[in-house]
């Protein structure tokens, strides 16, 4: 159990995580409606994914309406990925 | 703990539940089979005979600008902007088996082993999309998706019946697979807009 990311491993992160995996990058709106997460919780749980550098958060605007977009980064991609062995690993043993 | 697999997948599914895809691949395909048929039908001048093929070719080439501009008007407002990574692979033997049917079919024609007004030619076709419909409703657990591959076999013995040469037929088909599917696509746009109010900017600020 020590090996796994407790970063990635946090129920709204993982799933923050498993969307992103399946998009070159969405924005805020799209993950609070597929997450169900509160605006508040959600910011918080991106704030740390980026701290972490798993995502790159990019503030912008088109059409001059703000619009903050996230993609993850290699190091997620490759955070998730060994996330899942571990967690598989983990699993078979059960 | 979440599937990762399926939520993986959200995106993509996000993008199909808003209906676009289906309103305008299927408008495509309505258009380049009536756009030929109408044409039968129209005063023989020029305007009359080319233009709804000009049409059809010019759609061809913004159908892609003129999803995006329906996205970004009635869809991203309302569920959010994504944007998709590449294909999944589950996309390539779907498109496989479509090409490996056109090219079969074109390979038996070019060695003449099939006579160019071979009468079973386009129900065959109607066949293998509908085995192509129930494959993906199996699949994706879409009934839409088995119902169209009713359709399509309900639709293999109409086109055996109708008349006119080959060509005309594959035209009968592209109408009567293309129409539905754009309606498919519109209605479940028209079920999108009404269940996904427009909510303020989509920043976290």
């Amino acid at each position: 159990m020590n090996d796994v990311d407790r970063i990635i491993h946090e129920p709204a992160r993982l799933t923050i995580m498993a969307l992103l995996s399946g998009a070159e990058e969405a924005d805020f709106l799209f993950l609070l409606r597929e997450t169900g997460l509160t605006k508040g919780n959600l910011s918080s749980h991106l704030a740390k994914l980026e701290e972490t550098a798993y995502v790159e958060i990019e503030k912008t605007f088109r059409d001059k309406i703000p619009l903050t977009l996230v993609r993850m980064t290699d190091k997620g991609t490759a955070a998730l990925q060994k996330y899942r062995k571990t967690m598989n690993g983990l699993l078979r043993k059960l | 703990m979440a599937d990762i697999d399926k939520l993986a997948t959200r995106p993509a599914a996000y993008l199909s539940e808003t209906g676009v895809p289906y309103l305008i691949g299927g408008f495509l395909i309505f258009l380049f089979g009536g756009c030929e048929l109408v044409t039968s039908v129209l005063p023989k001048n020029f305007l009359a005979q080319e233009g709804p093929k000009w049409l059809a070719v010019l759609f061809c080439i913004t159908n892609i600008w003129i999803a995006r501009a329906i996205y970004k008007r009635y869809v991203y407002p309302r569920g959010g902007y994504v944007e998709l990574r590449q294909r999944r692979m589950g996309g390539i033997p779907i498109a496989g088996a479509i090409g490996a049917a056109v090219a079969l079919f074109g390979t038996l024609f070019w060695w003449g082993r099939l006579d160019v007004e071979y009468r079973p030619t386009c129900p065959a076709f109607a066949v293998i999309f509908a085995a192509i419909a129930f494959t993906a409703g199996f699949r994706e657990k879409s009934a839409p998706a088995a119902w169209f591959g009713v359709y399509l076999l309900v639709l293999a013995p109409v086109l055996w019946w109708i008349p006119g040469g080959l060509y005309d037929r594959f035209l009968w088909l592209a109408v009567a697979v293309g129409l539905p599917m754009a309606v498919f696509g519109a209605i479940r746009l028209w079920r999108f807009v009404k269940t996904h109010p427009l909510t303020g900017s989509n920043s976290h600020e």
